[in-house]
């Protein structure tokens, strides 16, 4: 498939010879592909003989100043987007509820992307619980690799740090929040409420402000717990419904 | 279940070592504590009866606080009657720093029972008390009890405990309760903060449309922005269509820089007669990087505006 974007770059003769190549045997066998190409050219030749106007100094760093920041927003960027980050944003400050709001709205469908043929319920419940409520299985293993991962990135938070802990501090909140929504739509209250429960300890690690030594308590917490709800969850398909 | 027996085996013989351990080597001493956290991990899948006394155990005993704090997290996770009552116990009569994880563990366990228990802690404990047991509301999602704090907040003209309260309410998108607040005592600037959080477009939108007091106007509007959506982005473009106030087109302006919503400034643009404010709209578009300037540039130039 020839697209118009290698017809433009054909012109300007930024494709390699292999490419090159190819797209000169397609506009040899595909009128249509040649009629097209000739458009481009008589456009691009139009655009060619058009004089300059000289342009004002201010208008032309504004021009560029304009082809900067949509060129940051091109495809493919995360844009922050302010429908869905609700939870913990009071009592933020701006710029961490900013940041903080980055991505949210990219993995909310999070239980859209489960694929609903592997999902077989679990019964899971807090230890003693008679009460045994269906979790979806495949939310459950979902929530397991994000333990897991979140485990991992506090074990290897770097304490010191203050930047590198803010911003991987922050990428785990808005991680734990998709999956703590979701915990609620899974029918899983319980494990909703130890997601809800991590992020006020995550909050408090990206405080700029945290002693090294409290946060290293923090951390050690939290790797704790999340230890904990690593074993409960890997236990319970083997395991009776009592122990989970 | 020999698992389970297993696992309990090794968590008693962890906690059994005795302090001669603790007395050698630093190293030795963490090696010690490092198993100690290892078996509290590992009761997570122990019955109750096996997880109970040895989280009894680590918490009366005189272990570290990181351990206290271990155990405390294991029996937020045992969801019987003796459990939570040893949460309780611990919140009322633990040292400081347990107080506060205790009452975060009840809140993490969600035995409504003990959270009523901690009505009488709130009302006797200090500042980090009052706000470890608000965030416990929150973990549980007690939005009722959160608009008891707040309303008993009110009428003790505590106005910082009101904030709180009403900005976690906002954070539980609790917006029946926030809604019973302002029927109640009227709007101020957290409610609308806190609506704004709880994405309320409802009552943002009734506030905003009211001209009669602008302040409160002119909060809604950037408010409206904050929710963001179609149906937030039309009532801004109506209020700024509609107003005459400089101060509540400004907002509705910020309203729309806040929710991106660059179409509905090009159409302001478009719209109007006034270079000034040709000009102001045209900033707000380039604030918002929106495609649109481009265009505006290339159009500007071509002397189709």
């Amino acid at each position: 498939m020839i697209t118009e974007d290698t017809l433009l770059l054909y012109h300007y003769e930024e494709l390699t010879s292999g490419e090159r190549e190819q797209v000169r045997l397609a506009l040899a066998r595909d009128p249509r592909l040649a009629a097209e190409y000739r458009q481009l050219c008589d456009e691009l030749g139009r655009w060619r003989d058009v004089p300059a106007a000289p342009v004002a100094d201010h208008v032309r760093r504004r021009w560029v100043d304009a082809i900067d920041r949509a060129a940051r927003n091109a495809p493919g960027k995360v844009v922050v987007r302010r429908t869905v980050p609700r939870f913990w944003l009071a009592g933020l400050g701006v710029a961490v509820a900013a940041a903080v709001a980055i991505g949210i709205a990219i993995g909310v469908r999070l239980q859209e992307q489960q694929d609903p043929g592997l999902s077989s319920d679990v019964p899971l419940a807090g230890i003693g619980n008679a009460a045994v409520t269906a979790v979806p299985a495949s939310f459950t293993r979902g929530l397991l690799v994000h333990l897991e991962d979140s485990r991992r990135e506090i074990t290897g938070l770097p304490v010191t740090d203050e930047a590198s802990r803010v911003a991987l501090t922050l990428q785990l909140i808005e991680q734990n929040r998709l999956f703590e929504h979701a915990a609620e739509q899974s029918n899983a209250p319980n494990l909703a409420r130890v997601l809800r429960a991590f992020e006020p300890i995550l909050l408090r690690l990206a405080r700029e402000d945290i002693a090294p030594q409290d946060a290293e308590a923090l951390r050690e917490q939290l790797a704790f717990e999340l230890n904990v709800m690593l074993t409960k969850l890997s236990a319970a398909p083997s395991e009776s419904a009592e122990t989970i | 279940m020999h698992f389970l027996r297993t696992v309990s085996v090794i968590a008693i013989a962890a906690f059994a070592v005795t302090g001669a351990a603790a007395q050698t080597a630093d190293k030795s001493a963490d090696d010690t504590e490092q198993l100690r956290i290892t078996a509290l991990e590992a009761l997570a899948s122990a019955p109750p009866e096996k997880a109970l006394p040895i989280a009894d155990k680590v918490l009366r005993g005189d272990y570290s606080k990181a351990l206290k704090k271990r155990a405390l997290f294991i029996l937020s996770q045992v969801e019987t009657p003796e459990a939570q009552q040893m949460l309780l116990d611990t919140a009322k009569t633990g040292s400081e720093e347990l107080r506060s994880e205790a009452i975060r563990m009840i809140g993490i366990g969600g035995d409504p029972a003990a959270l009523a228990g901690l009505k009488e802690i709130h009302a006797s404990g200090d500042a980090d008390v009052r706000e470890a047991v608000l965030e416990a509301y929150l973990i549980a999602d007690d939005a009722e009890s959160v608009y008891q704090i707040a309303i008993d907040a009110k009428n003790a003209k505590d106005e910082d405990e009101f904030e709180e309260a009403v900005n976690i309410l906002g954070a539980m998108e609790a917006r029946d309760e926030l809604r019973r607040l302002r029927d109640q005592l009227g709007s101020s600037e957290e409610l609308i903060n806190a609506y704004s959080v709880a994405g309320d477009f409802e009552s943002l939108r009734e506030l905003a449309m009211d001209n009669t007091k602008p302040e409160q106007q002119v909060h809604a509007l950037r408010g409206l922005g904050v929710v963001g959506g179609e149906r937030a982005n039309t009532t801004l473009l109506e209020i700024y269509r509609a107003t005459d106030s400089p101060d509540v087109k400004e907002a509705a302006l910020e309203g729309m820089l806040i929710s991106e919503y660059d179409e509905g400034v090009l159409l302001l643009f478009r719209e109007s007669k006034d270079a000034g404010e040709k000009q102001r709209l045209l900033r707000t578009l380039v604030n918002m990087d929106s495609d649109a300037v481009m265009e505006i540039i290339e159009s500007t130039f071509d002397g189709a505006q």
